[in-house]
């Protein structure tokens, strides 16, 4: 306990709080009602603040702190459109799973109800986009609150938790020992059930056809080692959603690639032909399953995950085992070092049957292709690399071709699918790791709505490296376009884009473009070695599609290879 | 199915009823008391198997997050 029995205000108990959680670092704009704590932060020592350009960003960036280093990522804003601006951002990190904390001030207790100046019921209207929203009416109940809404952010499912406080509680003074302990109610990390990890061992011991699919409860719940090591002692085929990429051992011939929507024909064909599906810490998320009723309709399921509401939600498992993956992994590894190993040779034969280098659309002669960007980009990007990703074609693009070595080293927006989230996480994965090299891979839509963040990373001296991927289109909803409305090209065109390297420039970024292939690894080759921030303008032809596809509704079965160009 | 919930924050209610509508449940009944400990509530709602199935578990998830105590009574 940092906090003195001294007088206190409510804001420094706001920061007191944050302290003892271990807080570091809070991104997040001032204004009207959250000024005492702005107050307050002028003289704190104990975290530094990074000053957005708008509330979202804030929220994003608490997203890459906490997606990239495990700990809670704290925004802060002001009441009304402020606290508004932030619910995109919480929204992103609640439905991927992501511990983040908002704090936000609200009008004074006496205005609230009254439609005051930057009024909004912002607690009602982040209910459904968090965790839990918390409405602090009492000076006294600051640091508790705080404190609880941290113990919430991290668990059992991590997610997002918002604490909105009165500025007139702001600015109260206690001199009440401010102190927390867990409610009595605390949700506790579930016990898990030794019997419903024994069905599970013996269910993948009697396989003959096995598919691991990981999700990001194994990033989230700390298990990466004892997945690999699971994998390493089954030998089984497996693959993962997006959120899941890096978790396996890098380089595992057996890692058979992204599922879903745009992952592999051999990820996709192996669910449809398994027997046994292991799945650990995902949600069958519709991007993943497809046609539901088709997906992996001739298989066990054994589902691992730390939120029983997520068993039946969408897919019925034969087995289901709830807990925290940190613990119900490594028993799982036990009870299969009991069971007599097997050889699947045949069944990984079948799959290489599938395996093919991703398809690509290549460009016309003389135009640079996005896809031959991204190949050689990641060819010649360093091992302590961090990539976040904006929301659309790039995304998919960069997830298919990501080598990230561990579990949080690709960062991505990726149930809510929030455009603008690449350049304001970066800012957030940077701070969490200022050893490593963070690249923010965005795509011109995405970039245009948080541009704005160039300011904050000149002004936070982050050398954070962007890699704008511009084809001067809406691509991924121009690829929908094309393919399934008649190519009936609705406000997709963005050809009239902005000079990014001169707004770059014009926030402190050092900028470069690059268009042809010949001065593509010239090009990387300064973005990964200069010094300081920079953007790599890579423009790029404008009709390339990402591939396979999944259409969506479909069965995984439908995937779609490629097609030829057609402008 | 019923439920009966006591949450130290009557504002779960809103997202009961707002969770029902999106799920396309039928709020048959609905209760609330609060005084200065708290509120419960009790809710009946009908729908098909996958509807109430699916309501039961994103209440499970909203309430226990919310730190409520809930009884399911599935009749």
């Amino acid at each position: 306990m940092s906090a003195a029995a001294t007088e206190r205000t409510g804001s420094q108990l706001v920061l007191d709080a944050l302290a003892d959680e271990g807080v570091d670092v809070v991104f997040g704009y001032p204004g009207g009602t959250i000024m005492p704590v702005y107050d307050a932060l002028f003289s704190e020592r104990r975290m530094r603040h990074i000053l957005v350009r708008h509330e979202q960003g804030a929220a994003f960036a608490a997203g890459g702190y906490a997606r990239s280093s495990g700990r809670v990522g704290v925004a802060i804003a002001t009441s009304g459109p402020g606290a508004t601006n932030l619910l995109t951002g919480l929204l992103d990190a609640n439905m991927d799973s992501v511990p983040v904390v908002a704090i936000t001030g609200q009008v004074r207790s006496q205005l609230m109800g009254s439609d005051g100046f930057q009024e909004a019921d912002v607690t009602s209207m982040a209910q459904p986009a968090t965790k839990r929203a918390y409405l602090v009416r009492n000076v006294d109940d600051i640091y508790p609150t705080v404190r609880e809404a941290f113990a919430l952010a991290r668990g059992p499912r991590p997610g997002a938790v918002l604490v909105d406080i009165p500025t007139d509680v702001l600015k109260t003074k206690t001199r009440v020992q401010p102190e927390w302990v867990p409610a009595a109610n605390a949700t506790p990390s579930p016990a898990f059930d030794e019997g419903a990890i024994e069905a599970a061992a013996q269910l993948l011991a009697s396989a003959r056809r096995p598919l691991v699919i990981a999700g990001g409860g194994v990033k989230f719940g700390g298990a990466t080692d004892s997945f690999r090591e699971l994998l390493r002692l089954l030998g089984a085929p497996h693959t993962a959603t997006i959120n899941a990429l890096g978790c396996s051992e890098p380089g595992d011939p057996k890692f058979l690639g992204m599922l879903g929507m745009h992952g592999t024909k051999r990820a996709n064909r192996a669910v449809n032909a398994c027997d046994v599906v292991l799945s650990l810490g995902m949600r069958f998320d519709d991007r993943v399953t497809g046609r539901v009723d088709k997906f992996a309709q001739q298989a066990e399921i054994v589902h691992f995950d730390i939120d029983g509401s997520e068993f039946g939600k969408v897919v019925d498992p034969t087995v289901g085992v709830r807990g925290c993956l940190g613990a119900t992994l490594p028993a799982l590894v036990n009870a299969m070092r009991r069971e007599p190993p097997r050889s699947y040779a045949k069944w990984l034969g079948e799959l290489d049957a599938f395996s093919s280098p991703l398809p690509v659309d290549r460009a016309e002669d003389g135009h640079l292709s996005a896809t031959s960007v991204l190949d050689r980009f990641f060819e010649k990007a360093p091992r302590n690399m961090i990539v976040t990703t904006d929301v659309g074609q790039h995304q998919m693009w960069a997830a298919q071709r990501q080598n990230a070595e561990g579990p949080t080293r690709f960062v991505t927006s990726a149930g809510l699918g929030a455009m603008g989230f690449g350049l304001p996480s970066a800012i957030g994965a940077k701070m969490a790791n200022p050893d490593a090299t963070v690249v923010a891979i965005v795509g011109d839509g995405g970039f245009q709505m948080t541009m704005n963040e160039l300011t904050t990373i000149n002004r936070a001296g982050a050398p954070i490296k962007i890699l704008l991927i511009d084809n001067q289109r809406l691509g991924m909803v121009r690829q929908w376009q094309h393919l399934f409305y008649d190519r009936r090209y609705s406000a997709t065109d963005l050809s009239d884009n902005p000079d990014f390297v001169m707004i770059a420039k014009a926030c402190g970024v050092p900028g470069r473009v690059v268009n042809r292939l010949e001065d593509l690894d010239s090009a990387l080759d300064d973005l990964f070695t200069s010094e300081g921030p920079m953007l790599l303008h890579a423009a790029c032809y404008p009709h390339e599609n990402v591939w396979p596809m999944i259409p969506a509704g479909a069965a995984l079965d439908e995937l779609i290879e490629a097609e030829p160009i057609k402008t | 199915m019923t439920v009966e919930i006591d949450a130290d924050d009557g504002r779960v209610l809103a997202r009961v009823i707002n969770l029902a509508a999106r799920i396309g449940c039928t709020v048959e009944r609905c209760e609330m008391a609060q005084d200065e400990n708290g509120a419960r509530i009790t809710a009946s709602f009908s729908g098909d198997d996958q509807q109430l199935r699916r309501l039961s578990g994103q209440l499970s998830r909203m309430l226990s997050d919310e730190r409520a105590q809930a009884r399911f009574c599935t009749v």
